[in-house]
């Protein structure tokens, strides 16, 4: 296997990836930890450019980059004191193991049954291309997520209301 | 990887280009401040104050970047690059010309978006990392702008991108080779340039920084270079944002002779973008900035409904055809009539629009600045300044005789003085026994009421129209009978005409002035170099000890 350009960019954006990813879980500072949060979401965003998955990849940007991030740095912010060590351990640890571990069984188990490779030759897919696949095949699945999203709007702003 | 290096060389050119314009920007945008309010702006450095931006730079550069001892230190140091990078990475795709673009994404218009969302997080850590909780405070307000604005910028892009049905910034620009999108789209470009504004955190949206309340937002610890590159990132997202308004509104490079004339699509766009620059600047010098609970309320409940409207609008003309398209606009405009009624009824937009008017009328009239020591104003006829001696030109001498009563009768006590015989009077030449020799008043403490003038026998004293007072010492601040006679005469006195003391011999009454080396000396004696006086006053000294002698405290001899 010859060492492309895209097989470098790809392994660097790995390594930056995992290295943040550890850095959210190892630190104590809960603001470096939303912070590497963002590094390590930007790097997959670089992922995915290598793979030709330009779309996703400005998505990943956006939502988890940019909007995500912003409001768990905001809510940290705001809620903590502007950060500093906090104690990051509660009650609810055994649960966040249970999802952990869950998680990572389903990841490897796709991992493993998948057939590698997926696919010889990378296709950048247009635009054109995802929205009618997206808006047409997938058409319902959207509009369910999309209804997901507004119920959980909604519910928000319920919860946000019963205050006053 | 030939072309990768032409990417990075292309990258380095544009920034290079981005750092003139930003500095052009400043410049501009301080002269067009000035003249709204009529002022003149800068003008002190080189022409017009031309070299002012150049001297800024070098101000910034050479000024030390200070990291507060309660700092986070890391984050502190990246956010600038945070903040700075997304902003330059959208130059990668913004077409300037037909070919003159450094890549030509397929996504272009959704790169727009979702590239600066990371500039959010850089404000945050500035805001986060200085310690500091006007930065905190200012952190948290960019991030809830930042993220309600989102929402109508997209809103409007998406209908640009409907109508274009593309995301390609040159083939959107293709497309208004014959109308401009602003008259398909005056309702999104409203939306777009509002959102878009106050993504770049620029007036009346400018509360993340709001000087006036949180001293500069997230910026507030930063100085020297990381500072610069906060500043830097906000007016490149004011090029973007005129680039991108030139782009997908107002027909790109298309111009009456763009497509003959190859390098007149290039000026029909920087003109264009011009345009929308001072605009902003108008904006700028017309509204003030927003309350943050009037933001968020103008961002929810009227830009993003309006945003939204135009959207299904839109569509319905797409898909439906006009004829549907004219029922919908027509049952919109009822509603929004309707729902707005309150809004109207209070005429908030006609304010905004006289607001406008008057401050594009206040920039065609003339600065009422002068260039202060080169011109000056005049001053009134009453005007009163401070009180001097006056020159008996017949003669040739002051016409104060020392008689001391103005001296007795100033309410503040600010003036002493002393007489001699006068030589002229032996001659015949003058009809005065005696001649002022010492005049002080000290003019810092001074109330310029005028009483010396009213009560001066010999009308000897006039208000002088100065009103230069300053000095660099306090002894300075006590003018001398020349400097004052200096006042009236528009001269110095002729020093012939007045003999200086130490030409005098000690006269027989002994009221002379003492001779000068005893003056000097005594200052000596106070470790004090004698001071020369601020003005040519003949060989006198301001020295205390000289005046103290006049006063009958006498200086051994």
């Amino acid at each position: 296997m010859t060492l492309s350009p895209q097989l470098v960019l790809f392994i660097v954006f790995s390594i930056v990836a995992i290295y943040a990813a550890f850095g959210v879980v190892t630190t104590e500072n809960v603001v470096h930890s939303a912070l590497s949060l963002v590094v390590a979401v930007s790097a997959v965003a670089g992922i995915f450019f290598v793979l030709y998955a330009d779309f996703l990849g400005l998505v990943q940007i956006l939502i988890y980059g940019g909007a995500v991030a912003m409001l768990v740095l905001f809510a940290l912010m705001l809620t903590r004191g502007g950060g500093g060590l906090a104690n990051l351990d509660n009650r609810q640890k055994p649960w966040a193991l249970v999802v952990a571990g869950v998680t990572l069984a389903v990841i490897l188990f796709v991992a493993i049954s998948a057939a590698w490779p997926a696919q010889q030759v990378l296709q950048r897919v247009s635009i054109q291309q995802l929205g009618r696949s997206l808006f047409l095949q997938w058409a319902v699945p959207f509009e369910l997520v999309s209804l997901v999203l507004l119920v959980a709007l909604i519910g928000a702003i319920v919860i946000a209301r019963q205050e006053e | 990887m030939p072309n990768l290096i032409q990417i990075v060389i292309a990258l380095f050119v544009v920034l290079l280009i981005v750092m003139g314009i930003v500095a052009a920007l400043t410049y501009a945008e301080r002269k067009f401040l000035g003249h709204v309010q009529m002022r003149l702006g800068p003008m002190r450095v080189g022409p017009h104050g031309l070299f002012q931006a150049p001297a800024d730079v070098i101000k910034l550069i050479i000024k030390e970047d200070l990291v507060p001892a309660n700092a986070d230190k890391i984050v502190f140091r990246l956010a600038p690059f945070i903040v700075f990078t997304p902003v330059f990475m959208l130059f990668v795709t913004i077409p300037f010309a037909r070919d003159l673009v450094i890549r030509n994404l397929d996504l272009g218009l959704f790169y727009l978006v979702a590239i600066p969302s990371i500039t959010v997080v850089g404000y945050l850590m500035a805001g986060f990392g200085s310690g500091n909780k006007y930065a905190l405070l200012g952190g948290a307000r960019t991030a809830a702008q930042l993220v309600s604005y989102e929402i109508p910028l997209v809103l409007a892009l998406v209908t640009i991108a409907m109508i274009a049905d593309s995301l390609s910034l040159t083939a959107i620009a293709e497309q208004q080779r014959e109308v401009p999108f602003i008259l398909l789209q005056p309702v999104g470009l409203f939306v777009f340039l509002t959102a878009a504004l106050a993504e770049a955190n620029r007036t009346p949206f400018d509360i993340t920084h709001a000087e006036s309340e949180i001293v500069g937002g997230p910026t507030v610890e930063y100085s020297g270079v990381s500072w610069a590159m906060f500043f830097l990132a906000e007016y490149a997202n004011i090029i973007v944002i005129s680039s991108v308004t030139t782009i997908l509104y107002l027909g790109a490079w298309h111009g009456p002779g763009s497509d003959l004339v190859p390098g007149l699509g290039l000026f029909w766009f920087a003109a264009k973008a011009a345009a929308v620059i001072l605009f902003i600047f108008w904006l700028r010098a017309t509204f003030p900035r927003l309350r943050i609970d009037q933001l968020m309320a103008f961002c929810w409940k009227v830009l993003i409904p309006v945003a939204f409207a135009n959207l299904v609008l839109t569509g319905v003309f797409l898909v439906f055809g006009p004829l549907a398209f004219t029922v919908c606009l027509a049952a919109a405009l009822i509603l929004a009539a309707v729902a707005t009624r309150p809004i109207w009824q209070r005429r908030i937009g006609r304010g905004l629009l006289r607001s406008l008017r008057t401050t594009s009328e206040t920039i065609a009239r003339t600065p009422v600045t002068v260039q202060y020591p080169v011109e000056r104003i005049p001053v009134h006829r009453r005007f009163r300044g401070i009180p001097a001696l006056l020159w008996d030109d017949e003669v040739g001498e002051p016409k104060c005789v020392a008689c001391d009563i103005c001296a007795r009768e100033c309410p503040v006590d600010v003036i002493h003085t002393s007489g001699r015989p006068n030589p002229k009077a032996k001659t015949g030449e003058s009809s005065r026994k005696r001649i002022v020799d010492q005049f002080d008043l000290n003019f810092a403490l001074c109330i310029y009421c005028g009483i010396c003038v009213e009560v001066c026998p010999f009308d000897a004293l006039a208000m002088s129209r100065t009103y230069e007072i300053a000095a660099e010492s306090p002894d300075q601040f006590v003018l001398h009978r020349d400097q004052l006679l200096e006042l009236t005469m528009g001269r110095k006195p002729p020093a012939d005409d007045v003999p200086s003391p130490e030409s005098q011999t000690p006269s027989e009454d002994g009221e002379s002035a003492i001779p000068e080396p005893v003056g000097a000396a005594a200052a000596g004696d106070r470790g004090r170099a004698p001071r020369a006086p601020r003005t040519t006053s003949g060989p006198r000294t301001s020295d205390p000890a000289t005046r103290n002698s006049d006063l009958g405290t006498r200086t051994p001899e």
